[in-house]
């Protein structure tokens, strides 16, 4: 065993004294909710499917599995590899989106999905923690580099990006990311009339995508009025809310499960407050909120910008598409799909958390930004544990 | 460390940076340093609201869970009340196929037993069917309510009573009861241990979507459109044939072919709804007759001949090439044993050629052949008040290989109640009805052949009878028409010629048809004095058998002009069509 003292040198007892073990505590509940809530909502899904009870349930163990290893290992990374492994994946990513246009396979009318050693694999959802991570390397520069104009070349990737996932279409991860950047713009310090000029040109974008996405259109006008309907998901979620009160029908006894098509992944949360009921629907709304704030608190505590820049537009990035999954469970926003992270099923969005999670846990650890690291490539020279950090801490 | 700058250690872009910026009289330093405090403020607005829509959420939660018009938790213990109000079922003549008997649930509080054994004992003296071990273990515990025996009579119930121990506990629990055991189970159904009803008629009086109406119940009872006498006569003589036959099971339906009321079903092997008939297994709880969906092989042939014949693609005189094999792609039609001769729509049918009848089939076009057969409602679920229908399984293509085949009944699975509807049809003057157990309203139905083509149909089925694969009913005197069907049943590795199934679809009286009715016999085998396995071999006694039982309690005569089959003039075919 590794012993684990706190004047340990070794990189994981390093790594123990230095990571925020509640944020931490709070991922793994909510992967353990996803655990149970595959194996309450997936079996029925797979027997309707026609394929074995537990195709669903094995396949996510194994990817929760992946999942925490893969965010483990990151949280280890420094922030220099935090932000290098962003830049080689993310263009590792835009290269698979582009693949995708080409050879992807296509499913319920989009190219999203790229077929690697058996897996489908979605690169959009890898592609979003990258590109937030590298905006934000962007926008530091800014105050670094007079030379640069890094806000410039942060919307160059912005508009970059646009047009890739425009043209799966993936009109909804589109909208996620620009929303993210809005804020990261925001928060970097962008003038309150550059931003107020974004929300115009967005809202003008949004009437223009409405008139030319049938199927935009088509979800928007069932939400603003239901008596068109085809709202079946939407009714069926709102009865399961209703279905379960304040302690659930007990797991198993849930109805919705079995007439939602989409009760493993995107209406998972309905299917939770279902057999569980209130008490558990809040108590994850609850831990979601305060893995964000943690979050949130830790990094307004960096002495940083771009580590502050990239932690919080990861926790944005998190935090929008838990409240658009949770807004369109109950009502509250026309149906997009998006899954309800680390909860729902699905292998992409699952890594892809995991990365996600890992480089916010990395950036929150304590030895991070607190300490001004760095935040550009001049660091290649000089080993940082004999610069900066005097615990060591380089893989 | 809050607020407070640090040195800066590393510098991007080495000295020329640091140079201009000198020049410029910045300090990148204060620079970075005031966005960072900027972001640092600008975070706190992210915290507020992300608090602030998460609390909406959480509320937005509460509101839907247990805000509005209360949860639905409530509704849900709510159910079984309807067990006071479940009607009894009768017959159309009135004779009771479903009802009440007064029954008792029996439990105790195991606190206040004071001895078991002695408890146990005065219990098993009473009711000779409690589950002695169970007794015991319960009355051992130390629970409130432990329940002791389900369904006790009320001789029993006095019993106990007397007794006269407060530790024991009963209750009013009244049970489903059917005075005819399995004679109509598939269609009546059966109730679950909470008189909820779980199958046929009976899952209907829980699930129907608008309360019966007071015109369909006649005093707390309903009439369905059963008559138990014609039910026990088909059922008899089904089972008799599947005796001797050793046929692994069959099914038979009676239908009135001016409402679509339905007279008699039976599906074979069945079950006893009183006696916990869920343990029956699937073999005897499954419907054959509406839930079972079989390729039914030559009865087909008469609706691809109502179809040339309606659409006009050919008139009834004319003839098919019907003696040399027709090649589909690689697949090749041929008849067993077909006329070598030209044949006409009506011999088709009557000889039932496989040739002659693709030859009809692809005379029309694709879209033609498959709305003839969307209008017979054979390629929808069909409609009929109890829960176990299906929907039938079609071709995954429809090209010419598909319409040949299923021109002659294979590669297209229906229901044999589909069968009887759309052949009802065929023989009543052209009109569909819409099948139905309960008789409260007006018959539903829709023209789906002229009435000329509908003649035609009569004269090709009765034909059948008197010249072709059914002969074996022609002595009936109450003029039997109809159509047979041998098909081989499909098995894992393809056809199985040894697993035959045959069906006959036919209506009774030829010129005037007012009863229709399937009856399918599944595998039966070859025996001493039959000929052949055919269907005419033994589906059609058979039906001959229940029609000569059913027609004088349906109020049918013998036909005027009858005579014994010997003294039949037998006109070639073609003199008759």
């Amino acid at each position: 065993m590794i012993g684990f003292g706190r004047t340990d040198r070794h990189f994981l007892a390093n790594w123990w004294w230095t990571i925020d073990r509640w944020l931490l505590l709070g991922i793994v509940f909510l992967m353990i909710v996803g655990f149970v809530m595959t194996f309450a909502a997936s079996p029925v899904i797979a027997h309707r499917l026609e394929i074995d009870t537990y195709h669903f349930a094995y396949r996510q163990i194994v990817f929760l599995a992946m999942a925490f290893v893969g965010m483990i290992i990151v949280s280890l990374l420094e922030p220099v590899q935090i932000r290098r492994l962003a830049m080689g994946l993310g263009v590792m990513a835009l290269g698979g989106v582009l693949l995708t246009l080409m050879v992807g396979s296509e499913i319920k009318g989009s190219t999203r999905w790229l077929r690697v050693l058996g897996f489908s694999l979605q690169p959009s959802e890898f592609l979003k923690p990258c590109f937030v991570v590298t905006v934000a390397w962007c926008f530091a520069m800014q105050n670094t580099r007079l030379d640069v104009s890094g806000r410039l070349i942060g919307f160059a990737l912005l508009i970059v990006t646009c047009i890739l996932l425009s043209l799966q279409p993936d009109i909804g991860q589109m909208i996620l990311l620009t929303l993210v950047w809005a804020a990261m713009f925001f928060l970097a310090g962008g003038s309150y009339l550059f931003l107020s000029a974004m929300s115009v040109t967005g809202l003008a974008l949004l009437v223009f995508l409405y008139q030319s996405f049938p199927h935009f259109k088509f979800r928007l006008d069932r939400f603003l009025d239901p008596s068109l309907g085809g709202t079946y998901q939407t009714d069926k979620a709102l009865e399961a809310f209703k279905n379960g009160g304040l302690f659930g029908t007990g797991p198993g006894d849930g109805k919705i499960k079995h007439v939602l098509p989409d009760g493993h992944t995107d209406y998972v949360f309905a299917v939770a407050a279902e057999e569980f009921g209130l008490v558990v629907g809040l108590l994850i709304i609850f831990i979601f909120a305060a893995i964000i704030l943690r979050s949130l608190v830790s990094l307004r505590d960096s002495r940083d910008h771009w580590v502050q820049l990239a932690g919080t537009g990861l926790i944005i990035l998190f935090g929008l598409q838990t409240i658009i999954n949770m807004a369109v469970n109950l009502n509250l926003m026309p149906p997009k799909g998006m899954t309800l992270p680390f909860i729902s099923y699905g292998g992409s969005s699952l890594l892809a958390l995991a990365l996600t999670m890992g480089m916010i846990l990395s950036l929150t650890r304590h030895s991070s930004g607190q300490k001004r690291i760095l935040s550009d490539g001049s660091a290649d020279e000089i080993p940082l544990h004999k610069t900066l950090n005097l615990k060591g801490g380089v893989l | 460390m809050r607020g407070e700058v640090m040195p800066s250690l590393i510098r991007p872009g080495g000295d020329l940076v640091e140079a201009t910026n000198a020049q410029l009289g910045i300090r990148l330093g204060d620079l970075e340093g005031h966005a960072v405090d900027i972001t640092r403020r600008r975070i706190w607005l992210a915290v507020w609201v992300f608090t602030l829509i998460f609390t909406l959420l959480g509320a937005r939660l509460a509101h839907l869970t247990v805000g509005g018009d209360g949860p639905m938790t409530v509704k849900r213990n709510t159910q079984p009340q309807v067990a006071q109000e479940r009607p009894y079922i009768v017959d159309r003549n009135g004779v009771l196929l479903a009802t009440q008997i007064s029954a008792y649930n029996l439990g105790a509080d195991a606190r206040k037993v004071e001895d078991v054994e002695e408890m146990v004992a005065a219990l098993a003296a009473i009711l000779p069917g409690l589950n002695r071990q169970k007794a015991t273990r319960f009355l051992s515990s130390n629970r409130r309510y432990v329940e002791l025996m389900k369904g006790l009579t009320p001789q029993q119930y006095k019993a106990v009573l007397t007794l006269g121990n407060p530790a024991l506990k009963m209750e009013k629990a009244d049970r489903r009861f059917y005075p005819h055991g399995s004679l109509a189970s598939h269609m009546l159904g059966f109730v679950g241990s909470d008189m909820q009803g779980l199958a046929g008629l009976e899952f209907f009086l829980d699930r129907s979507l608008e309360p019966l109406s007071q015109e369909s119940l006649r005093d707390g009872r309903l009439p369905v459109t059963l008559d138990i006498r014609v039910q026990h006569s088909v059922r008899a003589e089904l089972a008799k044939s599947i005796k001797k036959f050793s046929a692994t099971g069959g099914s038979a339906i009676v239908m009135d072919v001016e409402n679509g009321n339905i007279l008699s079903m039976v599906s074979l092997p069945d079950f006893d709804p009183n006696l916990k008939p869920w343990n029956a297994g699937h073999q005897r709880l499954f419907n054959k007759a509406t839930l079972g969906t079989y390729e039914l092989g030559s009865v087909f042939k008469i609706f691809t001949a109502s179809m040339v014949l309606e659409t006009g693609a050919a008139a009834p005189e004319d003839t098919f090439q019907t003696s040399l094999p027709i090649s589909i792609g690689r697949h090749e039609i041929t008849d067993p044993h077909g006329e070598k001769r030209p044949l006409t729509v009506g011999e088709i049918v009557v000889h039932s050629s496989n040739i002659g009848s693709a030859q009809l089939a692809l005379s029309v076009t694709p879209e033609v052949h498959w709305g003839f057969l969307e209008r017979l409602g054979l390629i929808d679920k069909p409609e009929l008040e109890i829960p176990e229908l299906t929907n039938p399984q079609l071709p995954r293509q429809w090209g010419e290989v598909e319409r040949a085949t299923s021109s002659y009944g294979y590669g297209i699975s229906i229901s044999p109640l589909q069968a009887l509807v759309a052949g009802a049809a065929m023989v009543n003057g052209g009109v569909m009805y819409r099948p139905r157990l309960i008789n409260d309203d007006l018959p539903l139905g829709v023209r789906v052949i002229s009435e000329e083509t509908s003649t035609h149909m009569r004269q090709i089925m009765r034909a059948v009878v008197t010249h072709g694969t059914a002969k074996n009913a022609r002595n009936s005197k109450f003029m039997i028409l109809g159509k047979t069907g041998t098909a081989r049943m499909a098995g894992p590795g393809g056809y199985d010629s040894s697993r035959l199934m045959t069906s006959f679809l036919g209506a009774f009286p030829a010129h005037s048809p007012r009863y229709a009715f399937i009856v399918i016999l599944h595998e039966p085998q070859k025996i001493d004095g039959v000929y052949g396995t055919g269907a005419g071999w033994n589906v059609v006694p058979l039906s001959t058998d229940i029609v000569e039982r059913i027609a004088p309690l349906l109020g049918v005569m013998p036909h005027p002009a009858y005579k014994p089959a010997d003294n039949i003039i037998l006109h070639k075919v073609r003199e008759v069509l």
